[in-house]
């Protein structure tokens, strides 16, 4: 047993031994959050502080890179003397997603009139009104000013107004007229800065843009939306080389990508958006297009966004009733999520003893946008999977190499955040911020960007997610290590999260979203180079999200890493594969699903209570599906590789023969049934020929 | 394609118990009934030369649907395939030695 003081290393099965100091409702802490996440509470008067061996990351088929346990304190405001009162949590953030931005700009920078008209179309006036009189390809186009672009481009001629953009601000800050204040003043090397109002032209954090139009006659509208994506180049000098003279603005330089994105209109339908053909006529209709996926379902980073081009406008009289707005999926229930991460250190960097570690950070699902959502800086101190907004900003010096890395504030983070696009408004709830961290004497506690943790009550959808619809975010006081006065009773949380997940929009094959379906996906594992065994499907959400569950590192009591794969259901194999599923973070993939259906279905029973199951997708010819559940009294049906990828069967029945499981089905275009065997239990199978 | 099931369709299979797999199905115009025991599944010869039994006629005229055929190993040792008539009935037929075939139950 160790002594008050010590730091102790105990396996979970002597944490779970030590029974009077802990409540071991679950696995302890260190362990998968699918059994006892947080669910164990520490009830200590002396130092406590929580690690696991390598041995029992292992165990668990979890990374041995971060072995540290952090621990949830009761805030300032917690009344230890009474268990009731006691607060692990606190709503520290307002943490709001922006609805209803006009891409005019805040100033604003454009009207109606600024679009252009062409090919038969004039050019709106000041209400919105213009007129299509020549039946061909009349165009209306938007070009939405920023000054981002030349920003990037001066950044290393240190020659901006004070109050206006430095690196590496200048290229994580994309909020419209972030700048303003120093529009039209003096430059530090003579002239003044001839920036411009800004119109809203980054869409990050959006999945929507909404038209109001009057359209006059069926038309087949589309909008071709295009843009730029930034790739910075930053040194993260604290200071100046003293042999070449470089410093952060000076060393600074960019590049772009462009990116289009040939929009088709969608509609609401029933109270969900769907994809149509044709705009039909009306006084008021409401378009909305989808920003962060083109039609094809290729992801797009919107950070930029110059032009946008209407056409497809039929003859008529047509007016734009109002600003095109970045809005929210009016048939999601969930809407804006966010998520905030430690990352581990990168390998061979185990202890964050060097400059090497990764930086962790906030991610943000809004609607279907799932990519960079919320998102600023270069690719430094990267995480092996998710782009983020980073707790830390390298920052080192020019010759020495002195790290000067340091986590943001949470203050800090929250402008960052705000300032980072046009999609966030996130400050500090100052009065909970007190009653939580200040003490009767003004003594504060300070809280980091890593403090955002969610809260248990009611359970998140997901560890580390916190859905902000509501306007807030919690934030919790965590350490490494806790003392207690001797006497005190202090309910400590345990705040350990490691696994990882896959997530995407899930789409049909037509590109368009694929919302409510079930088990339209498969995950797939792999450990080394063996074969992809299914590991369990997913579905999608009504704003057409798919979410995997979480996601084994490594195989159970080795270090060999298990290797993770998506597909649609029914493929036999995945068509997307990770490495390796990264410590909290998501891997990602916007993914085509398929929903399965079951049909005409036989059973047969297998010694020891197991019952398999097999059906068809289709009883004039489908794929065959094969599941089995176990002696429960409620079957749960799970899934083995399909027999056959041909969707041609009907009428299938199935056997047990001894260690072999056959499949027989009619197959409907060969005007014979088949027969399939698998040694394997479902894992593979072959025909019988 | 295995022999046991080449040529049937709408038909089940099912092990009957000693590595013994028996299916059914129609084929020209008849519910047959094949078994095999061989990893290959091959059809087996169930009587003289025969590998394959007819559990009854199954004439199918233009346009009709093939009737659906389903087979279990009974404990007694019979074999009992049951057969949709098309017309909303169910015919069970037993075999209890395959020299004597199949008769409606």
């Amino acid at each position: 047993m160790a002594n008050s003081g010590d730091t102790v290393y105990p396996t979970p099965a002597q944490l779970r031994a030590v029974g009077i100091w802990v409540q071991a409702e679950g696995l302890v802490t260190g362990l998968d959050y699918d059994e006892g996440y947080d669910a164990n509470e520490l009830v200590t008067s002396s130092t406590i502080a929580l690690s696991i061996t390598e041995e029992s990351a292992q165990e668990v088929g979890h990374a041995v890179e971060d072995l540290s346990i952090e621990l949830q304190v009761p805030t300032v405001n917690s009344d230890l003397s009474d268990a009731e009162a006691v607060y692990h949590t606190f709503a520290g953030l307002d943490f709001a997603h922006r609805v209803n931005v006009s891409i005019y700009g805040p100033h604003p920078a454009l009207t109606h009139a600024d679009w252009v008209g062409a090919g038969g179309a004039s050019t709106p006036n000041a209400n919105g009104e213009f007129t299509v009189i020549a039946s061909g390809t009349p165009t209306l186009t938007l070009t939405i000013p920023n000054n981002f672009e030349s920003i990037q481009a001066e950044a290393s001629a240190e020659n901006f107004p004070e109050g206006g953009p430095v690196v590496p601000e200048s290229y994580w800050y994309h909020m419209a007229d972030r700048w303003g204040a120093a529009y039209g003043a003096a430059r530090p090397k003579g002239g003044t800065w001839s920036a411009t109002w800004e119109g809203v032209y980054c869409w990050r954090g959006w999945g929507w843009l909404k038209t109001r139009l009057t359209v006059p006659a069926d038309s087949v509208l589309a909008l071709a939306l295009a843009g730029k994506t930034l790739a910075p180049s930053d040194n993260h000098y604290a200071d100046t080389d003293s042999e070449t003279g470089e410093n952060r603005q000076t060393g600074y330089s960019a590049s772009w990508t462009a990116w289009s994105n040939a929009a088709v209109p969608h509609m609401v339908v029933g109270g969900v958006l769907v994809p149509v053909a044709t705009v039909p006529a009306g006084a008021d209709q409401a378009v909305y297009w989808r920003i962060c996926l083109d039609p094809d379902g290729v992801t797009i980073d919107p950070e930029v966004v110059n032009t946008l081009i209407l056409t497809g406008m039929a003859d008529g009289d047509w007016q734009l009733l109002e600003a095109p707005k970045l809005v929210l999926d009016p048939g999601a229930t969930t809407h804006a999520v966010i998520k905030v991460f430690e990352a581990p250190a990168a390998d061979g960097d185990e202890h964050h003893t060097g400059g090497s570690y990764r930086k962790g950070g906030i991610s943000a699902t809004a609607d279907c946008a799932h990519w960079r959502a919320c998102f600023w800086g270069d690719s430094a101190q990267a995480n092996i999977a998710e782009e983020c907004g980073g707790i830390f900003d390298k920052l080192i010096s020019a010759n020495t190499e002195i790290d000067y890395t340091t986590a943001w504030t949470l203050a800090q983070f929250c402008n960052l955040i705000t300032y980072s696009s046009d999609a966030w408004t996130v400050t500090l709830d100052a009065t909970a911020c007190a009653a939580a961290l200040k003490d009767a004497d003004d003594n504060e506690i300070p809280v980091w960007a890593f403090d955002i943790r969610e809260a248990q009550d009611p359970a998140p959808t997901a560890p580390l997610e916190q859905d902000v619809d509501a306007g807030a975010a919690t934030v919790a006081i965590r350490c490494g290590s806790w003392t207690i006065a001797a006497g005190v009773m202090c309910p400590v949380v345990t705040d350990k999260v490691v696994g990882g997940r896959a997530h995407g929009a899930l789409l049909d094959d037509t590109g368009a979203l694929y919302r409510n379906a079930t088990n339209a996906l498969c995950l797939w594992r792999r450990q080394g180079s063996g074969s992809w065994a299914i590991a369990h499907y997913v579905g999608s959400d009504d704003a057409g999200r798919w979410r995997s569950n979480n996601l084994e590192e490594y195989v159970p009591d080795t270090t060999t890493a298990w290797a993770w794969g998506v597909s649609s259901n029914g493929d036999a194999a995945p068509d997307v594969t990770w490495a390796r599923a990264a410590v909290r973070e998501y891997v990602r993939s916007d993914h085509i699903g398929v929903v399965v259906v079951y049909y005409d279905p036989a059973l047969t029973q297998e010694r020891g209570g197991i019952v398999w199951r097999v059906t068809t997708e289709d009883p004039a010819g489908g794929n065959l599906r094969v599941n089995y559940t176990g002696a429960q009294e409620t079957p749960s049906w799970t899934p083995v590789a399909v027999p056959s990828e041909e969707a041609v069967f009907t009428r299938p029945s199935i056997a047990v023969q001894e260690g072999a499981l056959l499949v027989a089905a009619t197959d409907t275009t060969a005007g014979s049934m088949r027969i399939f065997r698998s040694y394997d239990r479902g894992t593979t199978w072959s025909e019988i020929t | 394609m295995s022999t046991l099931v080449d040529g049937l369709q709408y038909g089940a299979i099912c092990h009957r118990g000693a590595g013994e797999i028996i299916a059914c199905g129609w084929a020209s115009d008849a519910i047959l009934f094949r078994s095999a025991t061989t990893t290959a599944l091959t059809a087996d010869i169930l009587h003289s030369a025969a590998t394959e039994l007819t559990v009854c006629a199954a004439v199918v005229g233009e346009g009709d649907p093939i009737p659906r055929s389903a087979i279990i190993g009974h404990d007694d040792g019979s074999v009992l395939v049951a057969v949709d008539d098309g017309a909303g009935a169910i015919k069970v037929y037993r075999c209890r030695s395959f020299a004597d075939g199949f008769s409606e139950v």
